[in-house]
């Protein structure tokens, strides 16, 4: 039978939830036995309570806005445009997860050809993962985005558009879009790769969902949720062909 | 002249987006944190701005872990102990209380070799748990112990959870706690350190 020292090296434990099933029992025995230990237990639950209520304000409400600048302006953030793979951060995403690329010798990766489209409650912000295959590493190669109107880029707010250069690793690199929808809209996203004289474009339909007064949600008929564009078949037309490839 | 602003790259810009969208959802919390650990407004927001400083840089880092918060207050936790490491070294700033120079006077982990098998005087000193005293008995404890007991008994972080953020076995962080209990116990009831850790009456286990 568990004694006095025994319970108190477990006690931690015990409090926080930690023990096994049989550990538990075997401390609950105990404490229906000890006088002591039933002390020494309700003297730690006196003090975590006591801890507890002491009060800890808020701070000023400019505070997080001043301090977040702060730290931006500080030095430059490793935040590369393709950051790592994340299992969980993927997994969590995965709904809004669409492949594409360039593979040597094979047909187009068609991503997620059920997709049902991508819906975003108005106000909301979404991260679209956007996932692109590469055989090789490429350097300066150009992403093209185009929004439907009501969706914005964080960081671009009023831009439909958005060009910049950028390299890719060998094999998958992963782009997040965090999306926010800033007024009813009902269209594509369009993001196109450029590599030397290669190309290939990517569509998803983006809708977003408005609440109505009856609290109902609205939302349009679906089109097909994934296009591919003619540039894109051309292109893996050449890559089968064994030309071109990236 | 105006200088002529250079446009930041896409991923510049949306590094300062994602960073704020990041790290908005945790600050309360640490705010909370650094409240607790430091025991003033102007040094919490110090350690949060210090925080934001340091892990700017890393949001690439940041934006691939499943659990950002015990990750943030992990990263606060350990600038918080450098700093009263620091602080315990420079003869400039006297600090609340007297063993915590001894405490941190090597530079290995002060608990390393302490057994984690007798139970604390905390579970035997009675414990007077007035608003006031407790206030004054929590200011005049050091700031390790007071972090420890932070992270343990009011913000409820695991054991488990623990022994990952503070890098160290179970033992060593059961002792850890016994001690810091044990201090806070020493101020509350007004008595100092005393002897060995072995305050159970019935030492054999009887029961």
């Amino acid at each position: 039978m568990m004694n006095c020292q025994e319970f108190l090296a477990q006690l931690d434990e015990y409090m926080t939830g930690e023990l096994e099933p049989r550990a538990v029992d075997a401390a609950g025995v105990h404490l229906r036995a000890c006088a002591d230990c039933q002390q020494r237990l309700a003297r730690r639950h006196e003090l975590r309570a006591s801890l507890r209520s002491q009060i800890a304000p808020s701070p000023r409400p400019e505070f997080f806005g001043q301090a977040l600048a702060l730290a931006r302006q500080s030095g430059p953030a490793r935040f590369s445009l393709w950051p790592r793979l994340a299992g969980a951060a993927l997994a969590a995403s995965l709904a809004l997860w669409i492949g594409f690329g360039w593979l040597p010798g094979t047909q187009m990766q068609p991503g997620s050809g059920k997709l049902a489209g991508i819906v975003i409650a108005l106000h909301e912000t979404r991260t679209v993962q956007l996932a692109f295959t590469a055989e090789q590493a490429l350097t300066g190669a150009m992403l093209h985005i185009r929004l439907p109107d009501g969706v914005e880029l964080q960081g671009f707010p009023g831009q439909r558009e958005i060009h910049w250069r950028t390299d890719l690793a060998r094999g998958v690199n992963m782009l997040s879009l965090p999306l926010t929808a800033v007024a009813a809209a009902d269209g594509m996203l369009r993001a196109r790769l450029e590599h030397a004289a290669r190309s290939t474009e990517f569509t998803v339909q983006l809708r977003v969902r408005e609440l109505v007064t009856n609290g109902a949600d609205t939302e349009r008929p679906l089109r097909s949720a994934v296009q591919h564009s003619s540039e894109q078949h051309e292109f893996f037309k050449d890559s089968d062909n064994g030309a071109n490839h990236v | 002249m105006a200088k002529k602003r250079i446009p930041l790259s896409f991923a510049a810009r949306r590094a300062q987006a994602q960073f704020d969208q990041l790290l908005r959802p945790h600050l309360d919390h640490l705010y909370r944190l650094a409240y607790r650990f430091t025991g003033t407004a102007d040094r919490a927001e110090d350690l949060i701005q210090d925080l934001l400083v340091r892990v700017y840089p890393r949001c690439d880092e940041l934006a691939s872990i499943e659990q950002p918060r015990p990750w943030l207050a992990r990263v606060m936790y350990r600038m918080f102990i450098d700093q009263v490491r620091h602080n315990a070294r420079s003869p400039h700033m006297p600090i609340a209380d007297s063993s915590l120079a001894n405490e941190f006077a090597d530079e290995g982990d002060p608990y390393a070799d302490v057994a984690d098998t007798a139970p604390g005087p905390e579970d035997e000193v009675e414990m007077h748990f007035d608003r006031e005293r407790l206030t004054r008995a929590w200011e005049q404890l050091n700031p390790d112990h007071r972090a420890l007991l932070v992270l343990f008994e009011i913000e409820g972080y695991t054991l488990q959870e623990l022994e990952v953020m503070l890098e160290c076995t179970r033992g060593t962080l059961k002792s850890r706690l016994s001690r810091a209990r044990s201090r806070l116990s020493e101020l509350l009831s007004g008595t100092e350190p005393s002897g060995p850790l072995d305050r159970v009456k019935d030492e054999r286990g009887g029961k």
